[in-house]
């Protein structure tokens, strides 16, 4: 069978994946926060 | 430097090298030289992934980025823990199942042996001249501010890398990644409490963010909509995004760290670690710039950081106006320690007009200091075309030599050379890979043993380890050195992604409209860069496009003229 044909289809999301992108929102929250307090 | 600090310099650099070689002894077959025989647990993957991309010139140039242009670089990195999503979603998965030792191994299953072959010509190419420039960086630097020869410093770094890189391969490079990263957060952090210690008494942490924020210094966020400014929020979220996608995804000596991973879980595992802490990580070394920038407020600093500069214009004509313009510094820098110390007090006794009237004062003593800078640039530039203006890459330096206390300035500078070799590694093993796996191996007719490739491994990676020092040694400085090698990546990773994401998604798609569409985008990016089309951080995603969309349009071409629409 061609790899085109067996590469999978259903991309599995992880809860990992959550945390990347609720730590990263939350840092740039913090730099915002940063921003404002010391300018 | 003291007898303290060559010890300690010495003596890490010695035991890293020494180490490296002495844990990797004994037989290897392919498997265990190209993949560490994968058993590398998750964190091994993110330290060995961090300590990849993190080389000598992310801790040279980075503080002074912050120095001069305050925080906003951080968000050129925020494309990256999304990048590390994408990565650990579609190409973890398939890398494992394919059971593929480069990621080129990849575009020839699923395309044909051409496709491969030419993604991996253009990963040498590139990676090999980012080499060079991982080693010559530091070099330079170090060379012009120690006083030590260039091409020595150069040959022995070089040298230093080869001799475990060589000996041991990949499971080297992963064990040594370790001790360097605990040695450059070491380092960094040790660092950064001598400087807050070496502030004035009345200015603690906080007061210190004030005075940086009321120079400029904070404004780390920009959502302006505007293609040309370097680092935006958007620019970093998209741009930032396709470059640490083409970087991670596609860039063998990143790729070849996770695939060393025991299972896909761990590999996974070991991107989410690189996708957690790579901003914070860019945050702290920004700010270390910062306080050394708060701690020039109260401290004498030279008009221009580079020595080599401040030697060649005092050796010619425009000496006596150089001067001059000294004489002007000092009495900015004696303006602004006392309008700091006004910024202070104000700040102490919670004065709100005078907190503005002092930060007013403060921000057109900046104004004058910025264009007494670029007056003596000109003047340098002027005396000597060759050396270099742009003082970024020294301000870090300049502050450990000159302030920091024996033993303490050995570990920094152990610091900056551990983070070259841990890159440099990384380089050479996957150049060292590519050429004997995706170009030697399948290229060359006959049956070899698993020795014989292990040995054109090994002969393949001290080749490129002596094209790097070569490479290195005729490098010339070009503005701020941590750009020059994310220009070199961005002309030749959108083109590469771009190659990967029609392999991945795009199943109508096949090999001679990729082949065709990638020579036809490298040769337009490469011009579209030489005449400054976009800021380069673009190019990554402008190579991604082109390639799909003429890949597309000749793949329509291909089926139409082979399939012609009958006339009814």
């Amino acid at each position: 069978m061609p790899l085109k044909d067996s590469m999978e289809d259903k991309l599995v999301w992880k809860k990992e994946y959550t945390l990347v992108l609720v730590l990263n929102t939350l840092y740039i929250l913090i730099f915002y926060f940063v921003m404002i307090a010391y300018s | 430097m003291g007898a303290l600090d060559w010890i300690i310099l010495g003596g890490t650099l010695l035991f890293i090298v020494g180490y490296g070689v002495w844990k990797t002894r004994g037989s290897q077959d392919v498997d265990d030289y190209i993949l560490a025989r994968k058993t590398s647990r998750w964190w091994t993957i993110g330290l060995s992934v961090m300590a990849t991309q993190a080389s000598a010139i992310t801790f040279l140039s980075t503080p002074g980025q912050a120095y001069h242009d305050g925080m906003g670089f951080v968000q050129f990195y925020f494309g990256l823990p999304l990048a590390m999503i994408v990565i650990c979603l579609v190409f973890i998965p398939i890398f494992h199942k394919l059971k593929v030792y480069t990621a080129y191994e990849f575009l020839e299953n699923r395309f044909d042996l051409k496709t491969r072959s030419l993604t991996a010509i253009l990963f040498l190419v590139q990676r090999g001249l980012a080499a060079g420039i991982t080693i010559f960086a530091p070099s330079i630097i170090l060379s012009a501010v120690l006083g030590w020869d260039l091409r020595t410093l150069n040959i022995i770094i070089g040298i230093l890398v080869i001799i475990y890189t060589v000996s041991g391969g990949t499971q080297a490079v992963r064990v040594t990644h370790k001790q360097q990263m605990f040695i450059i957060m070491t380092g960094m952090f040790v660092a950064f409490f001598f400087i807050l210690g070496y502030l004035p008494a009345d200015i603690n942490f906080g007061k210190a963010m004030k005075i940086a924020g009321a120079s400029g210094k904070l404004d780390i966020l920009d959502f302006e909509l505007n293609t040309s400014s370097r680092y935006t929020f958007w620019s970093g979220i998209t741009g930032g995004f396709f470059l640490a996608l083409a970087y991670f995804g596609t860039d063998q000596s990143q790729v070849q760290r996770y695939l060393g991973g025991r299972s896909v879980r761990e590999s996974q595992l070991g991107l989410i670690f690189n996708g957690i802490l790579k901003i914070p990580m860019q945050f702290f070394i920004l700010l270390v710039g910062v306080m050394v920038f708060v701690f020039y407020q109260y401290n004498p600093s030279p008009l221009n950081f580079n020595p080599a500069a401040t030697v060649a214009v005092m050796e010619s004509a425009h000496s006596e106006d150089y001067k001059l313009l000294q004489e002007k510094h000092e009495v900015i820098q004696e303006e602004k320690r006392m309008a700091q110390q006004n910024f202070s007090e104000a700040l102490e006794l919670k004065e709100y007009d005078a907190i503005m009237a002092a930060e007013e004062q403060i921000g057109k003593i900046h104004e004058q200091e910025k264009s007494n800078r670029e007056a003596a640039r000109k003047l340098i530039a002027m005396a000597d075309e060759v050396v270099e203006t742009n003082d970024k890459d020294y301000v870090f330096i300049h502050f450990i030599l000159n302030n920091l206390p024996r033993g303490l300035i050995g570990l920094l500078l152990a610091v900056i050379l551990s983070a070259a070799m841990s890159s440099t590694a990384s380089e050479l093993n996957a150049l060292g890979t590519i050429s004997a796996l995706d170009l030697y191996k399948r290229n060359k007719k006959g049956s070899f043993t698993q020795e014989h490739y292990v040995m054109a491994s090994k002969g393949f990676t001290l080749l490129w380890g002596v094209i790097a020092i070569i490479i290195a040694c005729v490098a010339d400085l070009f503005d701020n050195l941590i750009q020059l090698v994310n220009i070199i990546g961005s002309i030749f990773y959108g083109n590469v992604l771009g190659i990967f994401v029609l392999a991945f998604f795009f199943r109508f798609v096949r090999g001679n409209s990729v082949f065709i569409a990638a020579i036809f985008t490298q040769v337009i990016v490469i011009i579209g860069w030489y005449y400054d089309w976009m800021s380069y951080l673009w190019l990554n995603a402008f190579g991604c496009a082109l390639v799909m969309l003429l890949a597309f349009i000749f793949e329509g071409f291909d089926r139409m003229l082979k399939n012609p629409r009958l006339e009814t």
